[in-house]
């Protein structure tokens, strides 16, 4: 995987000199988890949490949705009671 | 050997709980754009969201039913990818931890389609598009409603066994009654995955058709999809991995531009949700909490209403087709039931299927025509009032202008003939018109009589008993 393709992904643009700064970045990044490799986990389950917690749920019970104005305050543009965004391409759907 | 199409299809579900899977908004369908949302599922900065009970529970009914083992460790993950209806960039989803895997559902006799995966996740937004401003609207209220994606393998061989699949597997899911599954209204989605093998046998390179959202859409788009790579491979060219709209209206699918690069999804566990586990005492509870299945359901009108196999098969594939007949049986004298119990399902196995058919009907609540009206028909045969062959006329007068069988039969007088003397002067002019079938007759050819009472009725506009005319020709002709 490279930074262009990551920035790609990332919807950002880089200047080739940040490419070449974050390439150097990355590669610090990725040595570090490399170490973490050298840890013995035998016989340990893993994880993606640290506390041990499990089964957080809440019941099928409605609770007040904003109102219009307020869900639309913060979009940087919008029509009547929807969010505009740039055209999407697609022939369908 | 040629070319074998190889199928797999995706199957969304929405799932109908009162509220989003992380959210407490409404899933009501409808409702003014925009107005069934919260920093949760608008995906705002530092909100946590908190999975739906129910939807756990209705996930793991569907995948038990399906013959999936529940995972003892169910884990959700974030699938990254921009697009204007997802307000996180990244949707809830499962990856490799999912809710339920390798089940399996019989979709004909001894014919089994596996089922590789079910697992949970959340809608995204519905677009607008409006052309002319060169821009697209964007709803939020179907953001964060609960799915359940059913993942075949790709065990299916042709356009038709796709549609049977489907059909069988919404008949299981109408039966466990934890969604809609209304195509039209978007409730049951499905996408599809198609390649050819190749000489070798090998599978070719996939496509992937979305927006099937009809039954028909499903068969035409594999039919065309199926077509249009055989072309190409036999031209020489390769097929291109990719993802393709099917656009019912042009009866084509073509390629979806805005997915061009390849997919890189970069899951990762989604922080924000612990894991579920859950035990195996409460996976036997839902177990035993599953309702009847289609299939446990021929095998009890079978036993119960002594119906023969393949038509409590075909009477108990639609949840709505099983309870209108179990329906009838009830509004049925009680005395009468037993010998009812057949033909109301051979009205309902011939007449009332052909006018869905016909009308291209889902549903048979969708037909004018309530079981009260099929169990009046029925015992106006029963009471000789008018012959099967009137009957037929009756159900489709009936159904025409909304009227009950009896008002029909009383409007149209249509009622049979069943007094002898009435008889009795035609069946003399049919013998004396028919010589040759009176003399195979007095030979002891049973067919001629049979002939006889043929002739009457056509002399009688079919009005005549058929049980009454042939004992009336009997008692002419063997004296």
């Amino acid at each position: 995987m490279n930074v262009e393709t990551l920035a790609s992904l990332a919807r950002i643009e880089l200047s080739s000199d940040e490419k070449t700064r974050f390439a150097g970045q990355l590669e610090q990044i990725l040595h570090h988890v490399e170490k973490l490799k050298s840890a013995h986990t035998e016989g340990v389950e893993p994880t993606t949490h640290v506390l041990p917690l499990a089964n957080v749920y809440r019941e099928d019970q409605l609770r007040p949705s904003l109102s219009n104005d307020a869900a639309l305050a913060n979009a940087p543009d919008k029509d009547g009671p929807y969010f505009k965004v740039p055209r999407i391409i697609d022939p369908a759907s | 050997m040629s070319r074998q199409p190889v199928i797999g299809l995706e199957v969304h579900l929405q799932l109908k709980t009162a509220t989003k899977i992380f959210c407490g908004c409404s899933t009501q369908f409808g409702a003014g754009p925009n107005s069934q949302v919260c920093v949760v599922c608008l995906g705002f900065p530092g909100v946590l969201p908190v999975l739906n009970k129910k939807v756990l529970d209705y996930g793991i009914r569907v995948a038990l039913a399906l013959g999936c083992s529940i995972q003892e460790k169910i884990v959700f993950h974030r699938k990254n990818y921009f697009y204007p209806d997802l307000p996180k960039g990244y949707q809830i989803s499962q990856y490799d931890l999912p809710l339920g895997t390798g089940g399996a559902i019989e979709i004909a006799p001894g014919e089994k389609i596996r089922i590789m995966r079910a697992h949970l996740e959340e809608d995204a937004g519905k677009l607008v598009h409006k052309p002319e401003e060169s821009a697209s609207l964007v709803d939020f209220n179907r953001g964060g409603v609960p799915l359940l994606e059913i993942v075949s393998e790709a065990d299916l061989k042709s356009p038709e066994q796709a549609h049977h699949y489907l059909k069988t597997l919404k008949n299981i899911l109408e039966y466990l009654d934890v969604s809609d599954c209304d195509m039209e209204k978007g409730s049951l989605r499905c996408d599809a995955n198609v390649s050819l093998t190749g000489p070798d046998g090998k599978w070719g390179k996939k496509v992937e058709i979305k927006n099937l959202n009809s039954f028909k859409g499903v068969s035409h788009a594999l039919t065309y999809e199926i077509q249009r790579q055989g072309r190409l491979l036999d031209a020489g060219e390769t097929i291109t991995q990719e993802t393709r709209l099917w656009d019912d209206l042009a009866g084509q699918t073509q390629p979806m531009r805005s997915k061009e690069d390849a997919h890189d999804y970069r899951y990762f566990p989604e922080p924000d949700l612990v894991p579920f586990s859950v035990s195996v005492a409460e996976i036997e509870k839902a177990r035993k909490l599953l309702p009847e299945l289609p299939a446990q359901r021929a095998q009890r009108f079978v036993e119960q209403y002594a119906l023969p196999p393949v038509d409590a098969a075909v009477i108990t594939a639609a949840r709505a087709t099983a309870d209108y007949y179990e329906d009838c049986v009830l509004k049925t004298v009680p005395d009468k039931r037993a010998l009812f119990q057949k033909p109301l399902s051979n009205w309902i196995l011939s007449d009332l299927a052909r006018e869905m058919n016909e009308r291209n009907i889902d549903s048979i609540t969708a037909i004018n025509f309530p079981p009260e009206n099929l169990v009046e028909l029925v015992a106006l045969i029963d009471s000789g009032k008018i012959s099967g062959k009137m009957a037929k006329d009756v159900f489709v007068e009936a159904l025409k202008n909304g009227q009950s069988p009896s008002a029909v039969v009383q409007a149209k007088g249509l009622s049979q003939v069943t007094d002898p003397g009435a008889i009795r002067a035609a069946a003399e002019t049919v013998i004396q018109e028919n010589p040759k079938a009176v003399a195979d007759y007095k030979q002891g050819k049973p067919s001629a009589l049979m002939f006889l009472v043929g002739q009457l009725m056509k002399r009688m506009k079919g009005a005549a008993s058929p049980p009454v005319a042939q004992a009336v020709f009997k008692e002419l002709l063997d004296k």
